[in-house]
């Protein structure tokens, strides 16, 4: 469960603050006096609730008078149905792009403007194909639409407050909007993003669409690494949701409209599914009022109910290969449990023992003593909310094969199904993650990532805190367990790239 | 260890991406905003904490700022001196050193000792040399800072070089020099790079021969040659005392032998590059762009306006006017980014984007369009004082934290910027007006020196001929190259 998810990173500090108990790692930790000052970390998160359902985190921390502040809300590739992969990432982008009065010289006469494109798109194939008729009428509102647009207006007053990293992603479970500001522009701040969830406008939508085609040919047609790992997903789920692209498929994207990612909104994008979080210059006494005064405007709305396709479970090997202009590689992916399955968390503690540093006994056999490849790491994924994939990816050296590589991978998995652990390597394991979580915790923006995330997986911002109390007790019995049921051919998919010839 | 490519993918999808500047050591500037956007209150008046600093007998400067909030420790030791002054052959061989220091073992432990016990302790050191600059670091829960930093300072100081870690080190060089073809960007980059800074120690790329002639008596010579504490700077930030920090750099970089000599000034850049479009054929469904010319020094006298200049045109995101024309309004591409990112001599003037083969032509032409208006007319006012409060209310996070604020002293000293440099530029940013922005554009850009690379598929060069045998096309007239890339440029 550790990748694509930020939420477990932050709830280990949380263990570490609130469950001082029997790892090494704690133990030293406390000796280091970190305990008390953990402790007070959490002690100092305020939690609230809005009458609408909006859930508010607020954590003061830090000398500088700076804050991150995100919002995030609980839809993702995970939540689309087939012929709409791509519309959450696609809504991110357009969350950009202004509201009734950000980014517009004239609402309402731009908005009979914009309602003359839905209708042509609703007869042309979304704008895919339009008449010599359409294409006039089509181009002459776009004409008097350019006199009205203020592009990038939102952004660009963004911009001029200070803003630093302003960004928003989009995976299988979240949208994440976040922005690090100057304290000075906290209300301006709850201002904005209340206005782009509230009021947003689906303006110079359909240069978006390209531009998002644009991210897909960088991200995945002309990246190895990227090809590989949709045709992974695809091969390795045959129902769930899961399969499917974060980006969306090509044909998919082209056929979204403006009018679809209304529906969209309306959907996902109320109170009870939205969390927003702000790490740094907090005022505990007075921020909450100005976030409801903003947040609290989002008119109450239904809970999101979700039905998705479980996947069949898997009878055996499977394999995908793409063959292109490019040197080999290849991912193994296991079929895994996730959290709060009670395997989770030695899974992800084998999988750092396997692969997590340069003296694993993966990195040992494959890169340093027969160097069949140039590195070897491990994720999990693609998402957290559903059963997912623990994989091993792997960088092919010439002159060696996909084939050699996978030979002795294989040759070490079963040696370590065979004799387990060591104690000494579980140890360094468990300390490890311990250690990547602090680094971890510098950032205010990823705190408040992790906090918003948190909640709304687990209808707790310390929800994962048993997390990190299963993997400080996992033990050598468990990783022997999980690596017998989960490190097995009959559910596992491979996929390679093959350099074409 | 190479970065795994998987990593990078399964990573969710943002709304934009982050610009990759080819320039070296970056920094970050600061002003007061002029009216109307004023800063607020607390956040003007904020007095960040100065480091702590002191100077070892051997010149080693000492940067100290302690920091209680998490039980960690981090240390940066950052040195003037690079490839730039490196041997002409084997090109790489200054990066080689850096990078072995901390894989080859150090003092009395081998290299897989020296793995072991850094797994153990949970810590990290890390080395590194670059053009300009270089250096090691650590970071380490505060109960283990003792031991981290004697093994901190032996990878330092006493680096083994082991043969069989060089002969790891190699092999995985020549992995990632092989797949360099797999990426048009890296493509793009490299034959830019090349083709501006030419046979110099600025565009010289490490290709397989190189990489296959390093040996260990070489590294030991730069390490000799360029680890040394004259011109470096140690920073610790974390939970740790002063005393304690004082003791042990003085027991571990004490006897540290200085070279006794500054580094001679950088090598000079070779002349102008040859104007033209050169098209490099691989098959990717988008064009990689790189397009510019030799550009400006640090601290050239009108970086102040320069830096309004890069707001206003091109390496602030959404904000900039590349990114409003190309991105926002014509839908051309994900990412586009324009600016002047100035070097040690002289720096580049860029322009990067990529987009689909079949708008490969008009995303240039619309990218050109958008620097000849910044030469035509000078930018309004309130579009200028929107870039200034940017800069301005961004400042801040400059000093957010302990260890950003120590590091950023350190580079700003490196880059040997005047002490006072804060303090004036916000006076000299504030003054920037609109005329001063144009000079910028007619003075520092001159559109008929660029080199312009197209990296893409074939089909995209038959369009690249036709505009520039089109008297309406910007691309008019160009010379259009052909060049073939197989692990470096191969120039006919």
């Amino acid at each position: 469960m550790r990748y694509g998810s930020e939420i477990i990173r932050f709830s280990r500090f949380l263990v570490i603050a609130g469950v001082i108990g029997s790892s090494l790692f704690l133990q030293r930790a406390s000796a280091d006096d970190s305990a008390s000052a953990l402790s007070e970390m959490v002690s100092k998160v305020q939690f609230h609730t809005l009458d609408n359902g909006v859930r508010v985190i607020l954590y003061n921390r830090g000398a500088a008078p700076v804050f991150a502040g995100s919002v995030v809300v609980r839809v993702g590739g995970s939540d689309e149905l087939t012929g709409q992969t791509g519309i959450s990432h696609l809504f991110e982008h357009m969350a950009f792009k202004g509201t009734r009065t950000v980014g517009t010289k004239d609402y309402a006469r731009e908005r009979e403007l914009l309602e003359k494109l839905e209708k042509i798109a609703a007869t042309s194939a979304a704008a895919q194909q339009l008449s010599e008729e359409q294409r006039k009428a089509w181009d002459d509102v776009h004409e008097k639409l350019r006199e009205i647009w203020i592009s990038d207006d939102f952004t660009r007053r963004y911009g001029q407050q200070g803003a630093v990293g302003q960004n928003a992603t989009t995976d299988k479970e979240f949208t994440k909007y976040f922005v690090n500001l100057p304290r000075s522009a906290f209300e301006f701040w709850c201002k904005m993003e209340a206005d782009r969830l509230l009021n947003p406008v689906m303006r110079q939508f359909y240069q978006e669409r390209d531009v998002v085609l644009e991210e897909r040919r960088m991200r995945f047609e002309d990246d190895p690494g990227g090809k590989l790992y949709e045709l992974l997903l695809g091969v390795a789920y045959q129902r769930h949701p899961y399969r499917a692209p974060v980006i969306g498929y090509e044909q998919d994207l082209r056929g979204i409209t403006a009018t679809d990612l209304d529906a969209f909104r309306r959907k996902y994008y109320v109170p009870r599914n939205i969390v927003v979080s702000i790490v740094g210059r907090v005022d505990v006494d007075t921020d909450l009022e100005v976030i409801r005064r903003y947040f609290g405007a989002l008119p109450k709305a239904p809970e999101v109910t979700r039905s998705v396709l479980a996947e069949a479970e898997q009878e055996g090997e499977r394999r995908v290969s793409v063959k292109m202009a490019a040197s080999p590689q290849i991912v193994i992916a296991y079929k895994k449990p996730n959290y709060p399955a009670p395997d989770d968390a030695p899974i992800s503690v084998m999988a750092e023992i396997l692969s997590g540093g340069r003296i694993s006994p993966l990195y040992t056999e494959l890169v340093k003593r027969r160097q069949l490849t140039a590195d070897i790491s491990n994720e999990e994924g693609p998402g957290v909310a559903y059963p997912n994939l623990l994989m091993f990816s792997a960088t092919v050296k010439a002159p060696h094969t996909t084939d050699d590589v996978l030979q002795a991978f294989d040759a070490v998995i079963a040696r370590f199904r065979r004799t387990g652990a060591t104690a000494e390597q579980l140890q360094i394991a468990k300390r490890s993650i311990g250690m990547e979580y602090l680094r971890h915790l510098q950032s205010n923006q990823s705190l408040a990532l992790d906090f918003a995330s948190s909640e709304l997986m687990y209808s707790s911002w310390k929800a994962s805190v048993e997390w990190y109390d299963q993997v400080m007790k996992v033990t050598l019995d468990d990783i022997k367990r999980v690596a017998d049921k989960y490190l097995i051919p009959e559910t596992r998919t491979i996929g390679t790239v093959e350099r074409a010839t | 260890m190479l970065m795994s490519l998987l990593n990078r993918v399964i990573a969710v999808f943002s709304v934009f991406v982050v610009c990759l500047i080819v320039s070296g050591c970056s920094v970050p500037q600061g002003v007061v905003a002029p009216p109307p956007f004023t800063r607020g209150d607390e956040v003007a008046s904020f007095k960040p904490v100065q480091p702590e600093r002191w100077r070892l007998p051997n010149g080693l400067t000492v940067l100290f700022m302690q920091d209680k909030e998490l039980p960690l420790v981090r240390g940066r030791l950052f040195i003037r001196g690079g490839s730039l002054w490196g041997p002409a052959e084997p090109v790489g061989i200054v990066s080689a050193m850096g990078d072995l220091m901390r894989l080859g073992g150090a003092g009395n432990l081998s290299a897989d000792a020296l793995d072991r016990e850094l797994e153990k302790l949970a810590a990290g050191i890390g080395s590194s040399f670059g053009a300009e600059f270089g250096g090691t670091s650590f970071s380490c829960l505060a109960s283990d800072f003792e031991r981290v930093f004697e093994i901190f300072s032996d990878v330092t100081r006493a680096p083994r070089f082991e043969n069989d870690k060089l002969a790891l080190w190699k092999g995985q060089s020549l992995e990632g020099i092989r797949r360099r073809k797999d990426d048009a960007q890296t493509v793009a980059s490299i034959a830019f790079l090349s083709l501006v800074y030419g046979d110099t120690p600025y565009g010289r790329v490490v290709d397989d021969d190189d990489v296959r002639a390093i040996n260990r008596q070489q590294l030991f010579k730069m390490h000799q040659e360029f680890v040394r504490p004259d011109e470096a700077i140690l920073v610790v930030s974390g939970r740790v005392e002063r005393d304690q920090v004082e003791r042990l750099i003085h027991k571990h970089f004490g006897s540290w032998e200085p070279r006794g000599t500054k580094l001679p000034p950088p090598p000079a850049v070779g002349p102008p590059p040859k104007p033209g479009i050169y098209f490099v054929g691989l098959p990717f469904s988008q064009a990689s762009i790189q397009i510019g010319e030799l550009g400006v020094s640090r601290l050239t006298p009108d970086y102040p306006e320069i830096d309004v200049f890069n707001e206003l045109f091109g390496s602030s995101g959404f904000g900039s006017r590349l990114m409003n024309r190309v991105r926002t309004e014509k839908g051309y591409s994900y990412g586009v980014y324009g600016g002047m990112s100035p070097g040690v001599v002289r720096g580049i003037n860029y322009i990067f984007l990529q987009t689909k083969i079949a708008s490969a032509v008009p995303a240039i032409e619309e990218s050109l369009k958008v620097l000849r208006t910044l030469q035509e007319e000078p930018a309004q006012i309130g579009e200028i004082q929107e870039k200034q409060a940017a800069i301005a209310n961004s400042f801040v996070f400059n000093f957010d934290s302990a260890d950003e604020m120590a590091v950023r002293t350190a580079k700003l000293e490196l880059l040997q910027y005047p002490t006072d440099y804060d303090a004036t530029y916000l006076a000299k940013i504030q003054a920037v007006g609109p005329e001063m922005v144009q000079k910028v554009a007619t003075e520092r850009w001159d559109p008929s020196r660029f080199v312009m690379v197209v990296v893409g598929d074939e089909s995209a060069y038959s369009d690249l001929e036709k505009a520039t045998q089109d008297e309406k096309s910007m691309l008019y007239g160009r010379e259009l190259k052909k060049l073939e890339f197989d692990r470096t440029l191969l120039i006919q």
